[in-house]
């Protein structure tokens, strides 16, 4: 369980990043972490992570503060920077260096996700692409069973076919006792990955909310047509036609089309946030 | 302060084989340094080299290469993804301080003095039988100085360790203009309280009057003046290193991305 109290933060004086933000995140989901650029979404990751301090308020990662950086906690939380370096050395030695110091670390599961990846174990860590090279970071970091795993932007520098890999390798290595942040801005690459989605604008957490509920709520219709539709709360124009969200009385069920739903967010949070 | 002792072997174990290369070529460099050093102090003109040689290249090996060492110490603060990489590493605030604090002055004195025994014994046959000239043996040697020389290292690495811990980029030029200027700053302290004190002994600003060379202090109190001042300087730096380690610790604890 994460719980984030009255969170201030901000890197200078003048630009305030979180004012008071509120947010708690329970076990068993895989969150969506969105938000325009520069809204905190790397800096909350690196905040539950306690790689940086909050100038006020309370985070608590079930009984942890992050900002002690225990032993323990650390060894719960895998998180991957959307900046990493990897030293010049062979994946085996890396592995036997880092994997001692997670208790739950599963080799088997480290090979088995690097597999499904097409990691090429067999050269040495800085020969391999960004995009191999995130893989492999992504396979340790799922293989070391940390409960609080935060992703930055895990799917930027990855093929398309390393994403269908990703999508795979996170539905089928997470379990229920595990909190999965995602910060992505390509939402659409992880639709279908997100349970619950987390919104940030302004300082402030704007729309928390698991995706079933959006389901229930909302309805996201396809149109050929320029024309809104009645009772149309938010309507966008897209390749072939527009795409409009609609109260959802019935409780129909469509897809929830998650950068729609996003903009919508931006344009009229009120309304949007009048439906849940 | 939390402290596990088979996670610090793995840090430890982490740390020597992520650098085991620059160990490699620090050892061999040190190496060549002694080699260096011996035969620029042998002078050719004058068959006995001078007895302090030994002790200048203990100098140069163990307060210079450690004070390069020391300053490399947290290489891992370098960039921005290595921090949040070494920022997130399992392992405690103390057990991290430790590790650095380990490697730099025991470890370092250790394999210092090792290169320095070994490097003074093949260099000294070598360059005698080259250049035709005697070293003292090694047996011979000063060893209250270079007790001194490893005083002055510690009191340096202690400095140099709490610069280390906040400086994260080019942390060997910032440390030694950081070090320059408060060194600079210390010494213009020092000579501005003197001179506000004794004001009735100078001139001008800093030119003694004659009432300074007029009194003449007894020679008994003035030998027990130095002893209290020498002991009181290594009392002073035996508080304060602790003081500094202290410091870095908690300059390591509160360090962020």
């Amino acid at each position: 369980m994460i719980s984030i109290h009255n969170l201030h933060f901000s890197y200078d004086k003048k630009k305030k990043l979180f004012d008071g933000m509120d947010l708690q995140i329970e076990p068993g989901k895989i969150y969506g972490l969105l938000g325009k650029n520069g809204t905190g979404k790397s800096s909350l990751l690196k905040l539950l992570s306690g790689v940086i301090f909050p100038k006020l308020g309370s985070i608590r990662l079930n009984e942890y503060n992050p900002v002690d950086r225990k032993p323990a906690m650390l060894e719960d939380i895998f998180f991957l920077s959307e900046d990493y370096q990897l030293p010049d050395i062979s994946a085996s030695l890396y592995l036997s260096i880092y994997s001692v110091f997670y208790k739950s670390f599963d080799e088997a599961k480290f090979y088995s996700i690097t597999e499904i990846f097409e990691v090429p174990l067999g050269q040495g860590l800085d020969q391999l692409s960004f995009g191999q090279k995130k893989k492999f970071l992504i396979a340790f970091g799922l293989a070391t069973n940390a409960k609080y795993i935060l992703l930055d932007e895990p799917t930027n520098g990855l093929d398309i076919p390393s994403k269908s890999q990703f999508r795979k390798v996170m539905a089928s290595s997470f379990s229920e006792h595990q909190v999965v942040i995602i910060s992505t801005h390509q939402i659409r690459d992880l639709s279908q990955l997100i349970e619950s989605v987390i919104i940030i604008d302004d300082g402030k957490i704007i729309f928390r909310n698991d995706l079933i509920d959006v389901e229930n709520k909302l309805m996201f219709v396809r149109s050929l047509s320029n024309e809104r539709i009645q009772n149309s709360i938010y309507s966008e124009m897209v390749t072939g036609g527009y795409v409009h969200i609609l109260p959802n009385p019935e409780q129909e069920v469509t897809d929830v089309e998650l950068e729609i739903l996003f903009n919508a967010f931006m344009e009229n949070r009120d309304l949007i946030n009048s439906h849940f | 302060m939390e402290f596990k002792l088979s996670r610090f072997i793995n840090l430890v174990r982490r740390d020597v084989l992520l650098s085991r290369k620059l160990i490699l070529f620090g050892v061999v460099a040190l190496f060549i340094l002694t080699g260096l050093l011996m035969w620029m102090v042998a002078d050719e003109d004058n068959p006995n080299v001078p007895e302090e040689a030994g002790e200048i290249v203990y100098v140069f090996l163990l307060i210079i290469g450690g004070f390069f060492f020391t300053s490399s110490a947290f290489k891992s603060y370098r960039s921005h993804p290595l921090r949040i990489q070494y920022l997130s590493l399992p392992a405690s605030h103390f057990e991290k301080f430790f590790s650095r604090w380990l490697y730099t002055l025991p470890f370092y004195a250790l394999v210092s003095f090792i290169i320095f025994c070994a490097g003074y014994f093949i260099f000294s046959s070598l360059i005698e039988n080259m250049f035709d000239v005697i070293f003292i043996s090694f047996a011979d040697l000063d060893f209250l100085n270079i007790g001194y020389i490893l005083f002055a290292y510690t009191v340096i690495h202690g400095v140099t360790l709490l610069l280390a811990s906040v400086i994260n980029q080019h942390p060997i030029p910032k440390i030694i203009i950081s070090g320059a200027v408060i060194t600079v700053f210390c010494f213009a302290l020092f000579s501005l309280i003197y001179r506000i004190i004794f004001w009735n002994y100078f001139d001008g600003l800093f030119s003694p009057s004659e009432e300074m060379t007029f009194y003449q202090l007894d020679s008994e109190f003035k030998l027990k003046m130095d002893d209290f001042i020498e002991n009181w300087a290594v009392i002073f730096c035996l508080l304060a290193m602790p003081f500094l380690w202290a410091i870095s610790y908690f300059k390591i604890k509160e360090k962020e991305a």
